[in-house]
């Protein structure tokens, strides 16, 4: 008499379960971090503090701009450009950094608004 | 007179097998040294992921909110609003207490300062800082929490 049924034997359980071990024994995955909203939170606040900053004593260089940059992000390059490239910066033009962050904002310079672009390369 | 058998039962232990059951055995050995390290790790990276969220959430609240709320920020009474990124120094210490206890210490760190000036931690810590102006003197200083493994 023939029967039909599935016959699991003792090898095929082990072979199961070392299968199983090995997608559990795969590399953790790396925890994504907070790099990418800290970096916007810093480059917002700059925009507050020069915006604070030409309210209170109109004064405004983008070489000034550049030093507060390079205090909030030491352990970046950078380039800060006004209305497209009117007026612009950079810590090291050269730069081949791949990682780009970057915020637009607009402040009151000289009565005009102007657009302000941080770009931040890590 | 003949016997004959016609069948039987048992187990055939070769030792090409018991080779292959060996060698299993090892497999599920280093496969679960390797889960179990993979475990620790993931519980590690989750550990300073949820510290890393909870010291910027506190950053951000800080600078965004009054001293009524435990905040740092200025509110302005003429304008009814508060002042995102502009703090009150003076009230650093009370909001200090509030928040020292949960494992957090709240500094303030002119932008020449720079990051050599904060002592070396003893155990693991996590350092977040953001540029504010402090009310009164209007200069520009970093407004920073330290939250160290308890």
């Amino acid at each position: 008499m023939k029967n039909k049924g599935f016959y699991l034997s003792l090898e095929a359980l082990f072979s199961l379960t070392l299968l199983i071990l090995l997608i559990l024994a795969l590399p953790p995955t790396k925890a994504t971090g907070f790099q990418d909203i800290y970096v916007a939170q810093k480059s917002h606040d700059l925009l507050k503090l020069w915006n604070h900053e030409i309210k209170s004593f109109n004064a405004f260089t983008v070489s000034a701009m550049l030093k507060d940059f390079k205090e909030v992000f030491p352990e970046a390059e950078g380039e800060i450009k006004i209305n497209g490239g009117e007026q612009s910066a950079s810590t090291d033009p050269t730069s081949t950094r791949t990682r780009v962050y970057a915020t637009k904002g607009f402040l009151y310079i000289d009565g005009e608004l102007q657009e302000i672009l941080i770009e931040i390369h890590y | 007179m003949s016997i004959t058998v016609k069948s039987s039962k048992g187990l055939v232990f070769t030792s090409d097998l018991m080779i292959a059951f060996l060698a299993m055995l090892i497999m599920l050995m280093i496969s679960l040294v390797f889960a179990s390290q993979t475990l620790e790790k993931e519980k590690s990276f989750f550990e300073q992921n949820q510290a890393e969220k909870k010291a910027l959430i506190l950053l951000d609240h800080l600078i965004k909110n009054s001293s009524d709320q435990n905040g740092l920020a200025v509110f302005d009474n003429n304008k009814n609003r508060v002042l995102e990124n502009m703090i009150e120094a003076g009230k650093l210490e009370t909001v200090n207490e509030k928040w020292r206890p949960l494992g957090f210490e709240l500094f303030l760190q002119s932008f020449e300062e720079g990051f050599s000036s904060i002592s070396a931690p003893e155990k693991a810590c996590l350092v977040f800082r953001r540029p504010v102006t402090v009310h009164g003197t209007e200069e520009k200083m970093f407004l920073g929490v330290k939250a160290c493994e308890k």
